[in-house]
C-alpha cells in the first residue's frame, strides 16, 4: 500500500476520532443519580418503593455530626457553624436544636393559613380552655416573643400545624447531641440532591464553616443523600480515571509484548477509542444524559475489543492485513454478533441503567469491530507473509476440562445450598454498605419515619387523594388505641383538602361574634382589655383567604415535606403515610383492609426484594432467549453441530464454575455479577469460535492461538485491576470478569488441540492482498 | 491627644482590676451561703406579661439535684411539672408529656450552667456565663448576673438573686418589653 494511502488513512482517522471526542465533551452529559440502575416497577408496592429512594422525606438534608476534642465543645462548635450556614444563600434552613418560640420562627406559608390548616373551637368555651392553656404557658415560659405570639394566635393554630410536620409530633423530638462529646446539626440545601455541583459547593462550604469554627479539618463527618452523590461521582472520577489509565496501560503493556512493535501497540488503541466514543455518543442521544456507571463501565470495554485488533496482528505475523481480515471476518462477525445479542438482551432488561450499558457497550463493539476491519488494516504496514499450510481439517475438542470445572461447581452449590442470590437492593447502589447503615442511623436520630413500613394511598384525582388521606389520618387514631402503632405523618397536616379548608374557613365567626366570644371567654382570666385585638384581625383576614394549595408552599422545607408525602404518576395521585412505632405489621394490614379498604401497608424491603428478584428473573428469562439467538449464529458460523455443541458446553461450564466461584468469594451473586458474566460469555464464545474455526492451517491455528493467549492475558489483566476499586459495583465486575477470563481461556485452550504433526513452515516471503 | 490615650488606658486599666475584684469578692460571697436544701423547696411565682392585667402567680415546689436537674412542681392555678437538665425540658401538663432537646442551643446551655453555677456557688462557672455585680447593704444584698452571650428573644437580659445572710429568698429574671418573673422561697430564712 502506498505511505500516502496510509497517510490519509491516519488523518482522517485522527480527524474521526477527534470529532468524537468534540461530540462526547459537547453532547454527553454524565449523571449519578443512585436510582438510575433500579429496575422499573411492576406492583404498586414497588412503585412507590421506586418513587422513595433518592427524592424521599428528608433528600436535600445533610446530617452533620462534630466530634469535639476533649475538653472542647462540641454543642458550642455547633451553634457557631449553624450561625455561619444560616446566613448563606445555599441553604434554606440550618438546624442544631436552637429554638425560639415567636412568630418569626414560624413559615409564612404557615402562618398566613394556620386558621385554615387546624382546627378550631371557636365556641365560647373551646376559646375559654385555649386561653386558659395560654395562660400556663405564659406562667412556664414568658417572654415577649411568647406574649406576641398569644396576642395573634391564642388559639394555637400555627404552633399545633408545625408539630403535625415534626414526625412523631411534639413528643418525639430529636437528638441534638450526645453528651457534650458530639452534636448534630442538619442542614436542607436549596440544590435539589441529584444537582451535584450544587450539592458539592453546600458541602464545601459545611466544611468551610467548620474549619473556621474550630480550626481543624478533622473531626466532622457529613451524611445524607446529596453527600452520597457527591462522593460516588468523586469515587467514580477517581477511580475510573485511576483504573482506566492502569487497565489500558496494563493492556498497552502486553500488546508490546505481545507483538514487539510501537506502531501496532498504538494502532491497538484505535478501536478501543473508537468504540468507547461511539458508545458515549450512542448512550448519550439515546437516553439524553449518560451515568457515570455507564462512563466507568467505558474501561470494561477494554476486556471485550481488545480481542479484535489482536487477532488482526496475530494473523498478519503469516498474512497481509487485508487478507488477514477476509479471513478473519466471518469468526470476527460471528463473535461481535453473539456479544452484541447479549448486550442488547441488557437494553430490554427494565432498568434504564443497564439498558444504557447495553446500547453503550453494543455501539461500542459495532464501532470497534468496524474499524479493524476497514480502518486499521490501511494502517498497518505490509509485511511478507509465508506460504499457507495445507489445511487441518481435524481438532481434537476435548470436554475433558468441562468435567472438573463442572465438578467443583456442582460440589460447591451442592455444600452451599444453591448459589446464593443477593437481592438486596443496596447491591445495585455504588455505595459502600457502611454508609447506608449511618444514613439510617441519622434518620432515626432525627426521628425519621420507619424505613420499612408506610401506607400508601392512590387516587384519580388530587383532591380524592387528600379527602382520603385526610380518613385515613382520622381512623389511624383507632390503630393507635389498639397499640398497632405509635405515630404517623400524613400530607394532609400541611395541605389539608379544599373540603376540609372550606369546612374550617366556614367555622370562622365573623368580627362581632368573635369579640362577644373572646369576652366570654376571658372572664375572670388576667388578660387585659384589647390583648386579643392583634388575634381579631388576622381571623378576620382568614375568613376572605382563598383555599391553600400546593403551589402556596414554596419554602423549601414546606416544599419537601409536601414533594415527600404526595406523587403524581400516569395520572394517578399517590399519598404516602409515615409511620412509627409499628407492633405488629401484620395486624395493622389486617386492620387497614377491614377499616380503611384502598389504604395499602406497603413493605419496602420485601418491596425491594421483590423487585430485584423479578428482575433477575426476568433479565435470566431475556438472556435465555438471547442464548438461543447466540446459538444460531455459532451453528451459522461453524457450519458444524458438533463444533457448536462443544463451544457452548465450554462457555456454559466455564460460566457456572465462574458463577459459583464469585458467590463463594462475594457471598452471593448480585445484578452486576450477571451482567459480568455476559461479557464472560462474550468472551469465551470468542475464544471458542476462534478456536474451533474449520480448515484453518497450522499457522493460522499457533496466530489464532497467539492473539487468544494475548487477548485473554489482557482482558484478564484490566478486569483484575478493576477488581480493586472501592466501589462495590466495578469491584464485582471486575473480579467475575477476570476469573471468568481466565477460567474460559485454560477451558477454550486445554479443550482444543490441532492433530497432525508440526510443520516447518516456509519462509519463502509471500504477500497475499 | 496624647493625654486622651492616657486617659483611656487608665479607664481600662482601672476597670480591669474592678472585675478583677468583683471575682474575688463574689468567691467570697458565694462561700458564705448556705447549700442549696436537699428536697423540695416552697416556692411563690409572679410572672408579669404585657398581655396581663397583673401578674399571674404560681404556687409550686423546686428541686435541684447536684447534677444539675431542675425539677419545678406547680400545683395552681393549674397543676404542672418542668424538668430542666442540661440537655432536655420535659413539661408534663393535663397528662401529656412533651420534651425538647435543647442540647444544641448554646444559650440555654450556658443559662443552665449559670443557674447550676449559682446553686453550686462555683464562681468561677458563674463568671463563664454572666458578668457579676455584687450589691450588699445592711438590709441584705443582691447579685446582679447578665448573660455574656447574645440573648435570644424570649431569654432573660437580667437575672437579679437577692437574700439576706446565708439565705436566698428571691429570684428575678428579666425579659425585657415589660415581661419578667419573679421566683420568692417564703420558708427558706425560717
Amino acid at each position: 500500500m502506498p505511505v500516502g494511502s496510509a497517510s490519509r488513512w491516519l488523518i482522517g482517522t485522527v480527524l474521526g476520532l477527534g470529532l468524537g471526542l468534540g461530540l462526547v465533551l459537547w453532547k454527553v452529559k454524565p449523571t449519578y443519580d443512585l436510582a438510575y440502575f433500579l429496575p422499573v416497577p411492576v406492583t404498586e408496592q414497588e412503585a412507590v418503593l421506586v418513587e422513595r429512594l433518592g427524592q424521599g422525606a428528608g433528600a436535600r438534608l445533610i446530617f452533620i455530626e462534630i466530634s469535639a476534642l476533649p475538653g472542647a465543645d462540641a454543642v458550642g462548635q455547633s451553634a457557631r457553624v449553624r450561625d455561619v450556614l444560616s446566613r448563606s444563600p445555599l441553604f434554606l434552613r440550618v438546624e442544631n436544636g436552637q429554638r425560639e418560640i415567636s412568630t418569626d420562627s414560624i413559615p409564612a406559608s404557615i402562618w398566613r393559613w394556620r386558621y385554615l390548616l387546624a382546627d378550631v373551637d371557636w365556641t365560647s368555651e373551646g376559646l375559654r380552655a385555649a386561653l386558659t392553656e395560654r395562660v400556663s404557658d405564659l406562667a412556664t415560659f414568658g417572654g415577649p416573643e411568647m406574649s406576641r405570639l398569644i396576642s395573634r394566635d391564642p388559639v394555637w393554630a400555627a404552633p399545633r400545624s408545625l408539630e403535625g410536620l415534626q414526625f412523631g409530633g411534639a413528643e418525639n423530638s430529636p437528638r441534638w447531641s450526645d453528651g457534650e462529646s458530639r452534636a448534630f446539626l442538619v442542614a436542607e440545601t436549596v440544590a435539589p440532591p441529584l444537582d451535584i455541583a450544587g450539592q458539592q459547593d453546600a458541602i464545601k462550604q459545611v466544611r468551610q464553616a467548620y474549619r473556621d469554627v474550630s480550626g481543624r479539618e478533622e473531626g466532622m463527618e457529613l451524611y445524607g443523600v446529596g453527600v452520597y452523590g457527591a462522593r460516588v461521582q468523586e469515587l467514580i472520577q477517581r477511580e475510573s480515571q485511576v483504573l482506566g489509565l492502569l487497565a489500558t496501560l496494563a493492556v498497552l503493556i502486553i500488546v508490546a509484548l505481545a507483538y514487539r512493535s510501537l506502531r501496532l501497540t498504538l494502532l491497538s488503541v484505535i478501536p478501543l477509542a473508537a468504540g468507547v466514543l461511539g458508545g458515549l455518543i450512542a448512550a448519550s442521544l439515546v437516553f439524553g444524559q449518560i451515568h457515570g456507571i455507564t462512563i466507568a463501565f467505558g474501561a470494561t470495554l477494554i476486556g471485550v475489543v481488545d480481542d479484535y485488533p489482536m487477532h488482526l496482528f496475530s494473523h498478519a505475523r503469516h498474512l497481509a492485513p487485508r487478507e488477514g481480515v477476509r479471513v478473519l471476518l466471518r469468526t470476527l462477525l460471528t463473535s461481535a454478533g453473539t456479544t452484541i445479542v447479549a448486550y442488547a438482551a441488557l437494553v430490554a432488561s427494565g432498568s434504564r441503567g443497564l439498558a444504557q450499558l447495553g446500547v453503550f457497550s453494543l455501539t461500542g463493539i459495532v464501532c470497534a469491530m468496524a474499524v479493524t476491519c476497514w480502518v486499521l488494516p490501511n494502517l498497518m504496514k505490509s509485511r511478507p507473509g509465508v506460504p499457507q499450510d495445507p489445511k487441518l481439517q481435524e481438532f481434537s475438542l476435548s470436554a475433558r476440562v468441562w468435567l472438573p470445572l463442572l465438578a467443583a461447581t456442582t460440589a460447591f452449590v451442592a455444600t452451599n445450598g444453591g448459589v446464593q442470590w443477593n437481592d438486596n437492593l443496596g447491591s445495585v447502589t455504588p455505595l459502600p454498605s457502611y454508609l447506608l447503615a449511618r444514613d439510617q442511623e441519622m434518620r432515626e436520630r432525627f426521628g425519621a419515619p420507619d424505613v420499612r413500613y408506610l401506607i400508601s394511598i392512590s387516587a384519580d384525582s388530587l383532591e380524592s387523594a387528600l379527602e382520603r388521606t385526610e380518613g385515613l389520618d382520622r381512623q389511624l387514631e383507632g390503630a393507635r388505641d389498639r397499640s398497632l402503632l405509635r405515630s404517623w405523618s400524613a400530607v394532609t397536616r400541611l395541605l389539608p383538602s379544599k373540603a376540609t379548608q372550606q369546612r374550617r374557613r366556614a367555622a370562622i365567626p365573623p368580627p362581632d361574634e368573635l369579640s362577644q366570644r373572646l369576652l366570654e371567654a376571658g372572664q375572670e382570666l388576667p388578660f387585659r382589655p384589647g390583648a386579643f385585638e392583634p388575634f381579631a384581625a388576622d381571623v378576620e383576614e382568614a375568613r376572605g383567604l382563598a383555599m391553600l394549595g400546593a403551589t402556596d408552599l414554596a419554602d423549601g422545607f414546606l416544599a419537601d415535606f409536601v414533594s415527600s408525602h404526595l406523587s403524581q404518576s400516569g395520572g394517578r395521585w399517590r399519598s404516602v403515610v409515615f409511620l412509627a412505632g409499628l407492633t405488629s405489621p401484620a395486624e395493622l394490614a389486617d386492620w387497614l383492609q377491614a377499616q380503611a379498604p384502598g389504604a395499602e401497608l406497603v413493605d419496602l424491603k420485601a418491596a425491594s426484594e421483590s423487585l430485584v428478584r423479578g428482575y433477575r428473573v426476568r433479565l435470566m428469562t431475556i438472556l435465555a432467549g438471547a442464548t438461543v439467538l447466540i446459538a444460531v449464529l455459532v451453528v451459522w458460523s461453524t457450519g458444524s453441530l458438533g463444533r457448536f455443541l462443544w463451544s457452548a458446553g465450554t462457555v456454559a461450564a466455564s460460566v457456572a464454575f465462574t458463577l459459583a466461584a464469585v458467590s463463594w468469594l462475594d457471598g452471593a451473586v448480585s445484578l452486576f455479577h450477571m451482567v459480568s458474566l455476559v461479557l464472560v460469555a462474550g468472551l469465551g464464545m470468542d475464544y471458542c469460535l476462534f478456536y474451533s474455526r474449520p480448515g484453518v492451517s497450522r499457522s493460522e491455528f499457533l496466530d489464532t492461538r497467539h492473539a487468544i493467549i494475548a487477548g485473554a492475558a489482557s482482558t484478564a489483566g484490566a478486569f483484575a485491576i478493576l477488581g480493586t476499586s472501592s466501589i462495590p459495583l466495578l469491584s464485582s465486575i471486575g473480579t467475575t470478569v477476570a476469573i471468568g477470563t481466565f477460567t474460559m481461556f485454560v477451558a477454550a485452550r486445554a479443550g482444543c488441540r490441532a492433530l497432525g504433526p508440526p510443520r516447518a513452515h516456509n519462509s519463502r516471503p509471500e504477500v497475499r492482498q | 491627644m496624647r493625654s486622651r490615650w492616657l486617659t483611656l488606658l487608665l479607664i481600662v486599666a482601672a476597670a480591669a482590676q474592678a472585675g478583677s475584684d468583683d471575682v474575688e469578692r463574689v468567691a467570697a460571697f458565694l462561700a458564705t451561703l448556705a447549700p442549696a436544701p436537699e428536697g423540695a423547696i416552697p416556692f411563690v411565682e409572679r410572672r408579669m406579661s404585657a398581655l396581663l392585667m397583673e401578674p399571674i402567680e404560681v404556687h409550686g415546689e423546686l428541686r435541684i439535684d447536684r447534677d444539675g436537674t431542675i425539677d419545678k412542681r406547680i400545683v395552681s392555678p393549674t397543676e404542672e411539672r418542668v424538668q430542666i437538665t442540661a440537655h432536655t425540658l420535659t413539661l408534663e401538663r393535663q397528662g401529656k408529656r412533651r420534651t425538647l432537646d435543647l442540647a444544641g442551643d448554646a444559650r440555654w446551655q450556658a443559662f443552665h450552667a449559670g443557674i447550676t453555677a449559682l446553686m453550686n456557688r462555683d464562681p468561677a462557672a458563674l463568671e463563664r456565663v454572666f458578668t457579676v455585680m455584687l450589691d450588699e447593704d445592711s438590709h441584705g444584698w443582691t447579685l446582679e448576673l447578665r448573660p455574656r452571650v447574645s440573648s435570644g428573644k424570649n431569654m432573660v437580659t437580667l437575672i437579679s438573686v437577692s437574700g439576706t445572710g446565708a439565705t436566698l429568698l428571691r429570684l428575678r429574671f428579666d425579659q425585657g418589653a415589660g415581661e419578667w418573673q419573679e421566683m420568692m422561697f417564703p420558708q427558706a430564712g425560717t
